[in-house]
C-alpha cells in the first residue's frame, strides 16, 4: 500500500472540494440569506486539511497498484461526504452532525433521501450545495479528477474502474484522461442545456440550475419540499423526464452521437431497446392499476405513471404524486423497478439493466440445458458472446448486492423500525433512488430516523454508489495482508 | 497521434508501452481476453478485443483517424492482410508489419511491399534483427551492447566495467593528453544510476559504460578501457531456431570454427542441410559430457538463443562454469533480467527492446535517421539529421543549449565521421550521434 500516494492525491481532491465550496458561499452571499461565513468556514477546513495532506505526503511517487486505487476510491468518497457534511452543520440546518452526514452522503452518491424539511424556506447556499454535491457524485469526482489532474497516469486506471459504474469499462478514447475528459465535457453540456430549457419552460434561474445538475445526475434532490410536484407543470415534467432518460443512457452514446453522428446504436443496441421496453411496460401497467384502482382519468394516470417510472428506474426520486398511497400492485412495482436502474454507463445507481439482461438470459440458459442435456449454448448480448466470466461475476454481484440489501432492512427493523418502512428504505438507499415507501415515501423523508439507522443508510448508500465491490474488499483481510 | 497496435504479445505490449511514454494515443487490439485485461491493467491504452485484420475490428478501434498501424501478431499473414485493409479501407499512412517468415522476406521489396501490392511501409522482422543485434555483440568482445551509426561508421558499445583498468578516476578532459581523442564517454550507470558525464567526470570500477567511436577505433577503444581482445574463432552457438540459423550462417561465412546445439532432431536435420561448414549437433543443451565432448572450454563465444528464457539462462550459467570467455544470453522477459546480472551474465540481448527501437524510429517526427534504446528504455541514442531551418544549424557545439541528461557525441558528414569538439561547427546536412535520457528526448528534437 503506497499511503503517500492515496493521500497525497486525497489532499489535492479535498482542497479542490473545498474550492467548490466557494460556489454555494457565493450564491449565499448573493441572495444574503445567511449561511455564507458557514461556508467559507467549511471551505477553509477542506482546503487546509487538503493543503496539510499534500505538503506532507510530496515527491514520493504517484504509483498507485491496484489496491491503492480501491481504497483511494472508498477514501475519497468517505472523506468527501464527510467534509461535504460541514457546511450543513456550520449553517445549522441540520440540527446533528449525524443529519448533516446522512444529507451530504445521500447528495454525493446521487441518493436524494433527504432529512431535511421546510425545503421552500431554506437559505438558498445550502439548497445549491446540496444540488451541487449530487452533481459532482453524479459522474463522479474521482473521473473529474482524472480528466483534470494531469499527474494520474497509469494509476487512473484502476481509480476508473473502482469508481466508474457498469458491467464494461471501456474507454471512449484511447487514453483515460481523454475519455474522462469527454465524458466530464458531456456531462456539463447537458446540465447546461437542462438548465436552459427548465429556464424556457418557466422556473426561475436558482431552481432551473439546481434541477438541471440533480436531473442530469439522476440525483433527484428538489429545492422544494413538494419535488417537481410543485410547479404542476406538464412541460416542465415532460423536460424532468427527458433529462432522467438522457441521465439514464450510456454515455458511450451521448459520446457517439456527439462526436461522431452515430445513431445506429439507438437501433441496435438490445440493452436500450429492452430498457425502453421496461419503461413503457411499466408505464403502461402502473397507468393501468392507476385507472382501475382509483379512477383516474387515462390521461392524468399516464402523466403521472409515466413521470414516477421513469424516476424510480433511472434512481432519480424525483416525485409529482405520492405513490405511498397508490394501489399495492403499482407501488409494488415501483419498488421492484428500483432494483433495476438505468443503463450501464450511465449516471444511475442500482443493478444496471444490462445485469439484469444477462441474469435472465442465464436463468434461460439453464432451463435449455434442462431440457436439451447435450445443447450448446451461449449468452449473448446483441449477438456476442457474454464470456463465463463476465457471467460469474454479474451473479456474485447480484447476489452480494441483494445479501446487503436484506441485512441492511434487517439491520432498520432490529432498531425498531417498521418492517415495510425498513424494507423501502434499504432498497431506496441501495438502489440510489431517495424516496421509499411507508415512512420514508415521497411525503415523508428520513429524519424520524435513529442515529444509528441513519449511519447505517449512509452506508447503504456508498455500497450502492461504489457498486458493492469497492467498500466490501476494504472489508476482507486478505485486502490489507502486505 | 494516434497508433494501432495489433497483437498484444511481449513485442505488442512493448511497443505500446514506448509509445505511451512519447504521449500517443494508443489502440491495442488483440483476440486473446486475458492479454488484453493484461495490457488494460498495465497501461493507459484503448483495447480491443477482437480478430486484429477483421474491418469491423479495425473500424472500431478508429482505424480512419489512425496515423499509423504496427501489426505484430504472431502471424505473419494475419500482419499483412491487417496492413492491407488498414490501407485500402481506411487509408492508414504508415503501416508497419512484423513478418518473420523468411519465404516472405526474401521477395524483392519493390516489387512486392508497394502500395498497388502489400502496401507495407516497414516490414519488421524481429528474428533478423536480434540476430543482428546478437551479431554485433559478438563481433565486439566484452561489449554487452552494439550497435551501428552513420551507415556503419560509428559504434556506440556498452561495457562493464568489472576488472582493473588505466583509465579509473581519469577525467575526461584529460584523455587526450594521456590516450588520444577517439573515444567519446556518452553515459554511464552508476549503481543503476544515469550519469551522463561532463568532461571532468570519470570512470569508476562496477560501471557500466556507453561509448561512441568510429568504428575502425573500436578495438583500441577496448584496449583502452583494458578488454582483452581476441579475435573470434570458435563459436557455440545453442538453440537452431531462426536467430540461431541467421547467426550461425553468417559466422560460418567469417571463418569461425561454429557449432550449433539443437534439441529437435528434425530441426537439427534442417540445419544440416542449410549450413555448410558449421557443425550441428543435436542433444541437450544441459547434457555435460555432450558439451564437454565439444570442448566448451575453449569456445570464444558462446551464445544461447533457444525460445526458452529459462534454457538459455541455465546453459548460459553452464558455459560460464566451464570458463567460457564470452557468454551471450536471449531473454525475452525484462523481468528476468535484474535477476540474473547478478550471477555474473551480463551480456543480454531482449528481442523486444531490439524490435521496440526499430519500430521507435518511425513513430518519432522529424528527422530521425536511426534509434536506440538503452537499459530497457530508459535512455536513446538517436542519429538526427540537422534540418535547415534547425536553430543550431551554423553554431559551434560549446553554444548549443542541450537539455541536462543529453549529450552530442559524434557527427557525420560528407568528409566522414568526427568525434565533437567544443568548438566544432554544426551544419544543416549533418547527422548528429546524441545521447539523451527518455524524459528530456522530446527538447532535443525540439532543437535539431
Amino acid at each position: 500500500m503506497s499511503y503517500p500516494a492515496i493521500f497525497f492525491i486525497l489532499g489535492v481532491l479535498l482542497s479542490a472540494y473545498g474550492l467548490f465550496m466557494f460556489v454555494p458561499a457565493l450564491v449565499a452571499l448573493f441572495y444574503g440569506d445567511g449561511d455564507f461565513v458557514g461556508f467559507v468556514e467549511s471551505a477553509l477546513v477542506c482546503i487546509v486539511v487538503g493543503v496539510s495532506l499534500v505538503v506532507l505526503n510530496k515527491g514520493r511517487g504517484l504509483n498507485l497498484t491496484h489496491r491503492d486505487g480501491f481504497l483511494l476510491t472508498l477514501l475519497t468518497w468517505v472523506g468527501l461526504s464527510f467534509f461535504g457534511a460541514l457546511p450543513f452543520y456550520a449553517s445549522g440546518t441540520s440540527q446533528g452532525f449525524v443529519n448533516a452526514l446522512f444529507e451530504s452522503v445521500s447528495g454525493m452518491t446521487t441518493t436524494g433521501a433527504t432529512v431535511f424539511t421546510g425545503l421552500d424556506d431554506m437559505g438558498h447556499g445550502v439548497l445549491f450545495w446540496r444540488s451541487m454535491q449530487q452533481w459532482l457524485g453524479g459522474m463522479g469526482i474521482v473521473v473529474l479528477a482524472i480528466a483534470v489532474m494531469p499527474f494520474l497516469g497509469v494509476g487512473g486506471m484502476q481509480l476508473y474502474k473502482s469508481e466508474m459504474p457498469g458491467v464494461t469499462k471501456d474507454k471512449l478514447q484511447p487514453r483515460l484522461k481523454q475519455t474522462a475528459l469527454a465524458l466530464w465535457s458531456i456531462y456539463f453540456t447537458l446540465t447546461v442545456v437542462w438548465a436552459w430549457l427548465y429556464i424556457i419552460a418557466g422556473m426561475e434561474a436558482f431552481d432551473a440550475i439546481c434541477h438541471a445538475m440533480t436531473t442530469i445526475a439522476t440525483g433527484g434532490l428538489s429545492t422544494h419540499d413538494a419535488s417537481i410536484a410543485y410547479y404542476d407543470s406538464p412541460l416542465i415534467e415532460t423536460i424532468a423526464i427527458a433529462g432522467m432518460f438522457i441521465g439514464g443512457i450510456n454515455f458511450a452514446f451521448h459520446y457517439l452521437v456527439l462526436s461522431k453522428r452515430n445513431f445506429s446504436m439507438f437501433k441496435e443496441d438490445e440493452e436500450f431497446k429492452t430498457w425502453v421496453m421496461f419503461i413503457a411496460l411499466g408505464t403502461a401497467f402502473v397507468s393501468f392499476v392507476l385507472v382501475r384502482g382509483q379512477d383516474m382519468e387515462i390521461i392524468e394516470a399516464f402523466r403521472k405513471s409515466l413521470f414516477q417510472v421513469v424516476s424510480i428506474l433511472t434512481t432519480t426520486g424525483y416525485t409529482t404524486a405520492d405513490y405511498n398511497l397508490w394501489p399495492v400492485a403499482a407501488t409494488i412495482t415501483l419498488l421492484v423497478m428500483m432494483f433495476i436502474g438505468g443503463m450501464t454507463g450511465s449516471t444511475t445507481g442500482s443493478m444496471k439493466m444490462l445485469r439484469v439482461i444477462l441474469i435472465i438470459k442465464q436463468g434461460a440458459r439453464e432451463l435449455y440445458r434442462l431440457v436439451h442435456p447435450h445443447g450448446v449454448s451461449h449468452v449473448k448480448v446483441g449477438n456476442k458472446v457474454v464470456s463465463a466470466e463476465v457471467l460469474h461475476a454479474i451473479w456474485s454481484f447480484a447476489s452480494l448486492f441483494i445479501l446487503c440489501f436484506v441485512l441492511v432492512a434487517l439491520g432498520l427493523t432490529a432498531l425498531g423500525v417498521d418492517l415495510v418502512t425498513s424494507f423501502a428504505a434499504a432498497a431506496a438507499t441501495i438502489t440510489n433512488v431517495g424516496p421509499g415507501l411507508a415512512e420514508v415515501g415521497p411525503a415523508a423523508n428520513y429524519a424520524f430516523l435513529p442515529d444509528m439507522g441513519k449511519l447505517l443508510l449512509c452506508v447503504s448508500m456508498l455500497l450502492g454508489r461504489l457498486e458493492i465491490f469497492t467498500l466490501l474488499i476494504i472489508l476482507t483481510p486478505a485486502f490489507w495482508r502486505q | 497521434m494516434k497508433v494501432i497496435v495489433v497483437g498484444a504479445g511481449e513485442v505488442g505490449l512493448n511497443i505500446a508501452r514506448h509509445l505511451v511514454n512519447e504521449d500517443q494515443d494508443v489502440v491495442v487490439i488483440d483476440q486473446d481476453p486475458e492479454s488484453i485485461r493484461y495490457i488494460s491493467d498495465q497501461l493507459d491504452v484503448q483495447t480491443i478485443c477482437g480478430f486484429g485484420s477483421h474491418p469491423d475490428v479495425l473500424e472500431e478501434a478508429g482505424c480512419d483517424s489512425a496515423s499509423m498501424l504496427i501489426a505484430v501478431t504472431n502471424s505473419d499473414e494475419v500482419n499483412m492482410v491487417a496492413c492491407q485493409i488498414a490501407y485500402s479501407l481506411f487509408n492508414v499512412p504508415t503501416k508497419i508489419a512484423r513478418v518473420r517468415d523468411s519465404a516472405y522476406l526474401s521477395i524483392v521489396r519493390h516489387r512486392f511491399y508497394t502500395r498497388e501490392h502489400m502496401p507495407v511501409d516497414v516490414i519488421i522482422s524481429p528474428e533478423q534483427e536480434v540476430a543482428k543485434a546478437v551479431l554485433r555483440t559478438i563481433a565486439v568482445p566484452g561489449a554487452f551492447d552494439a550497435e551501428t551509426f552513420a551507415d556503419e561508421r560509428m559504434h556506440f558499445i556498452g561495457v562493464r566495467m568489472t576488472m582493473e583498468s588505466k583509465v579509473y578516476r581519469v577525467p575526461f578532459v584529460e584523455y587526450p593528453q594521456h590516450f588520444g581523442d577517439y573515444i567519446r564517454i556518452m553515459a554511464i550507470y552508476r549503481k543503476g544510476r544515469l550519469i551522463v558525464p561532463t568532461e571532468y567526470d570519470h570512470i569508476e570500477k562496477d560501471d557500466e559504460v556507453h561509448f561512441l567511436c568510429a568504428t575502425e577505433d573500436t578495438q583500441r577503444c577496448m584496449d583502452l578501457l583494458g578488454f582483452e581482445t581476441k579475435l573470434n574463432r570458435r563459436a557455440l552457438v545453442i538453440g537452431g531456431g531462426n536467430i540461431g540459423l541467421k547467426v550461425a550462417s553468417t559466422l560460418e561465412q567469417s571463418s569461425v570454427n561454429t557449432r550449433v546445439l539443437e534439441r529437435n532432431a528434425e530441426r537439427a536435420h534442417v540445419l544440416a542441410e542449410q549450413l555448410t561448414r558449421a557443425t550441428v549437433l543435436q542433444g541437450d543443451a544441459m547434457d555435460r559430457t555432450l558439451l564437454q565432448q565439444e570442448n566448451i572450454q575453449d569456445m570464444d563465444v558462446v551464445v544461447a538463443l533457444t525460445q526458452d528464457d529459462a534454457t538459455n539462462i541455465l546453459s548460459s550459467l553452464q558455459a560460464q562454469q566451464f570458463n567460457a570467455k564470452n557468454v551471450i544470453t536471449l531473454v525475452n522477459r525484462s523481468s528476468f533480467m535484474p535477476i540474473i546480472q547478478p550471477l555474473g551474465l551480463d551480456k543480454m540481448i531482449s528481442p523486444r527492446e531490439v524490435t521496440a527501437s526499430k519500430i521507435l524510429q518511425y513513430v518519432r517526427r522529424g528527422n530521425i535517421v536511426a534509434l536506440h534504446t538503452v537499459h530497457e528504455g530508459d535512455s536513446e541514442v538517436l542519429e538526427v539529421e540537422v534540418s535547415t531551418h534547425s536553430s543550431i544549424a551554423g553554431t559551434s557545439i560549446q553554444n548549443i543549449k542541450l537539455p541536462e541528461g543529453a549529450m552530442i557525441g559524434g557527427v557525420f558528414n560528407r568528409d566522414g565521421v568526427k568525434m565533437v569538439t567544443k568548438d566544432l561547427v554544426v551544419h544543416a546536412g549533418d547527422r548528429l550521434v546524441i545521447f539523451a535520457s527518455t524524459d528530456v528526448i522530446h527538447q532535443v528534437e525540439g532543437l535539431i
